[in-house]
């Protein structure tokens, strides 16, 4: 957020110990606030590399922003893997040329693909390259003395700026400067050989900044935990089954890269019961799975297992259990099917589920009986409140009702909520070679591209009417219950990345709201005469025998008269040019005044403080914050010339 | 209402079995080399989809297929070979035939075979045994408690068993020559190859 | 009369009232008396009320947060928009012009609602949380705020070009002047006082002209020529800006000033504009964030899952990465201005597509409109 760090610190080169170049610098007039730019970085060898430049700038890191908006715009366009699985596979049944460019391209997997890496790579590579130096003189400047104080002819181009002529010894003043500013919570540096110092606020905008900006190297590293650790899966519990956490029982399993079997925890789970209501509209108001949990007591997956628990699954309020949360995705209907042969002998009876159909209130699934020669497999379709009409009723509803083999056109759900009323089973019956072996399926589907079918449709009511096929075989629908699916997930990079999301949060906020102001101080002794230099070094040199005494530690500058000796006639010339009457400054007429009448006071002025302030956010607010401390500075200097003169 | 259902994945079998390492943030980098050392030097002599290890069989009651008890307290002497299946599973369809026939045939070697039947039913998965002529007894393991304590990923996998220890996994299709070539690496035949 | 059928009835009312506003900010614009912004406040704020009673009904009735459908939630985001635009820009009488157009963006974003009106009912279990109230309100301040800066940088981006236009009449007619390109350092102190000879028009466009070059140019020549009281009164401020031309400039007094200049235009000058949108931006974007966060938190308690490229969580990371491309254009040189505006019009694009486009046309998880 800081304004062009990256792109001005190879431009501004200043060293910190030649103020000469900073007067020139803001004295050419242009771009006056910009003497705390950064120290020039050392050029490394891979510096020199072309381009490398272009690495650290704010404007590669604009134009990257920009590019990474619109990659991540293609997926609004595209449907992705992740999410739209089976919209993909559509896309590449429609438009199969189409598919292989886009495949090519990476466009379905976008978020993994090389070049969306590469974007956001190029980006985080950018931000380390900005980073690191800026946090390195981030903790450098907490170190070091804030590095330039000011020429004299600066101090008016600052925004605020009041200079002031005070009845104390420089000394006193410095303390009672220092003091002042520390209780306005002004961090300050050294004072160097001419009283001058630099006192700071708000630098945790800078912090902030940075914290900002390193939470997203957090919240990758957190992510990539959870890629790496942890894992993601499904299951789909029908009511009353039992389950064992382990690999070979999840419907859909993907782990991390070092998540094996030996880290699931092998507890089992029973789901007792699933109830789903219905809000008069028709909409689903609740989803609950409740299921009891059993487990080892003393954590042994071979041990003797017992309950531990008991819990209700809600779509807002996960299962959490030794690391393992359980989350309520979807739920639908688990029919009991039953198979017999010719003899009554059965040949399958299992719980099948089912899944929303094309319409409204039905329901498909897939019975396979691959031990049977030639194999079957049959197609499901349930109702759970179905109207069956008459031929008649159906070809007045249906204009090409081709007449009545084909019952699946002559059922129809009726509407409302998926409860179960007059709930009727069919089943289409194909018979052939399944496929298992040639074409890929999932247990869930049926491909019929071998297969002869429908051969019949046969329709079993829910209250154990069945039907016979004429092959023999008979079906019975005996039960209906609930399945509940149910996402199990281990993450353990997410406390890392909620951890990244506070630290970001608070950066940022800190970034943007906290304003970053400066003050340069300048404490000097006044000269009665601008053309009598001589007169002015006499009089420093008696402020520091005076002052030896006091309980104050003798200031830095108590120096060689040489010196003071050179500088005040260069300032001198200077005072004049910054007059206070300039329109600029009427507060600070305000208080020039003031001191004239301070000088009238017994005690001589013997020091000139000149005060100067810049905010870099927030200018508004800063001059009534600058207003203030003038205002206190002032005050306090008062009750200690009033305490001084009592003394 | 939002039907996420992917049904059954082919397993990725890539997985290695590294040390619980949730915790540690400074071993990262050294487990990862460790884990792609691992990836190439583990070969096993028998082919690559089979491992050596050594852990106990877990302990396990339940019922057969045909409704008998079942205890593992009974199968922990000798060689044994579980193979873990479903009637409703395709590679398992595949090496039924096999694996019927290397049974027979090991009988006279003291290996036993016992299957391990998972999220079946039990009529389906009696027309799967009486199909293939499978001659050894399956556990019915239908809410895959077992298949979880032999830390089965997916079916099939078949183990071999050494005294109640599981010495070696076969991870998905078998055949006969695979099954020879490890029980052979536990066990050599004594009487054939020992002239005194 | 039961609580739905009254907001309703406030909702009709708020539309029309705002309508009105509208019709208020152009009668004030055309005659600038001030009877017409009177009205244009009294019914920008009576159908604020409304709007917030018709919402507060929803919430009595229904006994949840009122932004469950997409028609409650874009009600919701018009009210923030007024809110935003009744509490900030209404009172200062030199943004008029911007009242009126984010009070239109407000009416249009109601109309659409209406448009999908769904019978406001209780909700699927997935927004069965008490983040809803979290998440969907930082939701609707966070992206109601950000479309009323992208809307401020839209009008920014019109001034400056009718700046640009004008700056450019000027200096044709004044082709022989020697201010032509001239900077304010550049300007000799003597510069003929050529002002006093510009036509009044032309002369107080100029005046409030986004460069401050041009002002600054304008008001030195005014008192080097004369010290008329106008030049003198400019001078001040002027000076000020000649310190540093490219500093922001955030002094409330300068835009006392400014107003009063900018009266005789249609639109507050670009510089005014440029950092009311940058505050508002400051202000949303943290809360946009946090927005963002929230929802994230709710998706790993809901779904499972903290971040899946679900459609909206999509557009809302893209929304992110523009606003904060604009805050770092904003501090960078050669993007400040024009560009870093560009990318808040692209970024309230996006919410709007966001809004209408994604919650309409794309199926995902966030899919929870009425239909």
């Amino acid at each position: 957020m800081t304004p062009t760090r990256a792109g001005s610190t190879s431009s501004t080169k200043k060293d910190p110990e030649k103020d000469q170049q900073t007067t020139t610098e803001a004295g050419s007039g242009n771009n006056t606030h910009n003497f705390d730019a950064l120290p020039p970085v050392p050029m490394k060898a891979f510096a020199k590399l072309p381009g490398w430049k272009a690495l650290r700038s704010m404007r590669t890191a604009i134009w990257l922003l920009l590019a990474l908006a619109i990659a991540t715009f293609i997926p609004t366009w595209v449907p992705q893997r992740i999410t739209n699985q089976t919209k993909v596979q559509e896309f590449a049944e429609d438009h199969p040329s189409w598919f292989q460019a886009f495949d090519r391209l990476r466009l379905f997997d976008v978020f993994d693909s090389w070049w969306y890496i590469g974007i956001y790579g190029t980006l985080l590579f950018v931000l380390v390259n900005c980073l690191v130096p800026r946090t390195r003189n981030f903790f450098r400047q907490q170190k070091q003395a804030f590095a330039t104080p000011r020429e004299r002819k600066q101090f008016p181009s600052l925004p605020c700026h009041v200079e002031m002529q005070v009845p104390l010894s420089p000394e006193e003043t410095v303390s009672l400067l220092k003091k002042t500013l520390r209780s306005h919570r002004f961090r300050q540096g050294n004072l160097n050989t001419r009283g001058q110092w630099v006192a700071e606020k708000g630098h945790l905008r800078e912090g902030g900044s940075l914290v900002f900006h390193w939470s997203f190297f957090v919240l990758l590293l957190g992510m990539f935990f959870t890629r790496a650790f942890g894992f993601e899966g499904q299951v789909l519990l029908v009511e009353g089954e039992h389950w064992v956490d382990a690999p070979v029982n999840y419907d859909y399993y993907n782990p991390g890269r070092f998540f094996g079997p030996e880290d699931h925890r092998g507890f089992e789970i029973a789901h007792d019961s699933f109830e789903v209501r219905f809000f008069e509209n028709g909409g689903p108001a609740d989803f609950v799975s409740t299921v009891r949990v059993f487990d080892d007591t003393n954590n042994n997956a071979q041990g003797e297992k017992s309950q531990v628990l008991q819990k209700e699954i809600r779509v807002n309020n996960p299962l959490d259990y030794r690391g393992m949360k359980f989350y309520q995705i979807s739920w639908g209907w688990a029919i009991r099917v039953t198979i017999d042969d010719q003899n009554g002998k059965p040949l399958f009876d299992d719980w099948v589920p089912l899944f929303p159909g094309g319409a409204r209130n039905t329901w498909t699934g897939v019975v396979k009986l691959p031990s049977l020669s030639p194999q079957v497999g049959m197609e499901l379709f349930f109702f759970p409140d179905a109207l069956l009409l008459g031929e008649e009723e159906a070809a007045d509803l249906r204009g090409d009702f081709a007449g009545g083999e084909n019952l699946l056109i002559r059922l129809f759900a009726r509407p409302g909520p998926p409860t179960i009323g007059d709930a009727v089973l069919l089943a289409g019956e194909y018979a052939g070679d399944l496929g298992q072996n040639t074409l890929f399926q999932t247990v869930y589907d049926l491909r019929t591209e071998n297969m002869e079918g429908p051969l019949e449709y046969g329709l079993a009511r829910l209250s154990n009417t069945g039907y016979r096929f004429a092959d023999g075989l008979s079906l019975h629908a005996p039960e209906i219950r609930h399945y509940s699916v149910l996402r199990v997930k281990r993450d353990p990079g997410l406390w890392t990345v909620l951890i990244a999301a506070v630290l970001l949060m608070f950066g940022l906020t800190a970034s943007l709201y906290i304003s970053r102001r400066r003050l340069w101080v300048w404490v000097r002794p006044v000269e009665p005469d601008p053309s009598d230099t001589n007169t002015a070094t006499a009089a420093s040199g008696t402020d520091t025998k005076e002052t030896a005494a006091p309980r104050t530690p003798p200031p830095n500058h108590n120096s060689t008269p040489s010196q003071s000796g050179e500088k005040p006639t260069a300032t001198a010339t200077e005072s004049t040019t910054m007059s206070p009457a300039s329109p600029l400054s009427q507060r600070n007429d305000v208080l020039s005044q003031q001191h004239a009448t301070e000088a009238a006071a017994p005690r001589t002025p013997q020091t000139m403080v000149t005060l100067g302030g810049l905010a870099y956010q927030r200018k508004d607010a800063f001059e009534t914050e600058f207003t203030r401390l003038v205002k206190d500075l002032q005050a306090k200097l008062r009750s200690n010339q009033a305490h001084g003169n009592n003394t | 209402m939002n039907f996420v259902i992917s049904g059954f994945r082919p397993y990725p079998l890539k997985h290695r079995r590294i040390p619980s390492i949730f915790r540690s943030v400074i071993f990262f980098i050294a487990l990862t080399l460790f884990a792609t050392a691992c990836s190439t030097s583990e070969t096993h002599a028998c082919g690559a989809q089979v491992s050596a290890t050594n852990r106990p069989l877990p302990d396990f009651q339940g019922t057969l297929l045909d409704t008998s008890a079942f205890d593992t307290a009974e199968w922990r002497t000798g060689t044994l070979l579980v193979n873990v299946w479903g009637s409703w599973c395709a590679p398992c369809i595949r090496e039924a035939p096999h694996l019927a026939q290397t049974a027979n045939s090991m009988a006279e070697e003291n290996v036993r075979f016992l299957g391990v039947d998972i999220k079946d039913n039990r009529p389906a998965a009696q027309q799967f045994e009486e199909r293939y002529s499978i001659p050894y007894p399956s556990v019915f393991d239908d809410a895959g408690a077992f298949a979880a304590g032999l830390r089965v990923i997916a079916p099939p996998t078949t183990f071999l068993v050494q005294d109640g220890t599981v010495r070696t996994v076969i991870m998905g299709e078998t055949d006969s020559s695979t099954i020879a070539c490890v029980v052979r690496q536990i066990s050599p035949p004594p009487p054939a190859k020992d002239p005194l | 009369m039961s609580l739905l059928t009254f907001s309703d009835i406030s909702f009709w009312t708020a539309i029309t009232a705002y309508s009105l506003t509208v019709l208020a900010t152009f009668g004030h614009l055309a005659w600038k008396t001030k009877n017409w912004q009177r009205v244009s406040a009294i019914c920008a704020g009576s159908g604020l009320t409304a709007h917030l009673l018709s919402l507060g009904a929803i919430a009595l009735a229904l006994e949840r947060a009122p932004w469950g459908s997409l028609y409650e939630f874009l009600s919701a985001v018009s009210a923030l928009l007024m809110i935003v635009t009744v509490s900030q820009v209404l009172p200062k009488p030199e943004l008029t012009s911007i009242t009126g157009v984010l009070t239109g963006v407000a009416v249009m974003l109601m109309g659409i609602g209406a448009l999908l009106y769904a019978e406001p009912t209780d909700l699927q279990p997935a927004l069965q949380s008490g983040w809803l109230a979290i998440h969907v309100f930082l939701a609707i301040v966070g992206s109601g705020s950000l479309l009323s800066a992208a809307t401020v940088s839209f009008l920014y981006l019109r001034r400056l070009r009718y700046d640009e236009q004008t700056q450019k009449n000027l200096t044709d007619r004044r082709a022989d002047s020697p201010i032509t390109t001239a900077t304010a350092s550049a300007i000799p102190s003597e510069a003929p006082a050529f002002t006093a000879s510009v036509p009044d028009h032309t002369f107080h466009r100029s005046l409030v002209t986004e460069g401050n070059a041009s002002s600054v140019l304008l008001s030195r020549s005014l008192s080097a020529a004369a010290g008329k009281e106008a030049g003198t009164a400019l001078l001040e401020k002027n000076q000020r800006d000649t310190i540093d031309p490219t500093k922001e400039n955030t002094d409330n007094k300068q835009h006392t000033k400014e107003a009063v200049n900018a009266h005789k235009t249609r639109l507050p000058s670009a510089k005014r504009l440029d950092t009311l949108a940058h505050r508002l931006v400051t202000f949303s974007f943290p809360i946009w964030t946090l927005a963002v966060l929230m929802g994230a938190v709710w998706g790993e308690q809901a779904w499972g899952r903290y971040w899946g490229w679900d459609p909206k969580e999509t557009m809302s990371f893209i929304i992110w990465v523009l606003f904060a491309g604009y805050l770092h254009a904003r501090a960078t040189r050669g993007w400040k201005g024009k560009r870093s505006a560009v990318l808040a019009c692209w970024g309230g694009g996006a919410i709007l597509f966001n809004f209408l486009f994604v919650n309409l046309v794309i199926s995902g998880l966030h899919s929870y409109s009425g239909f």
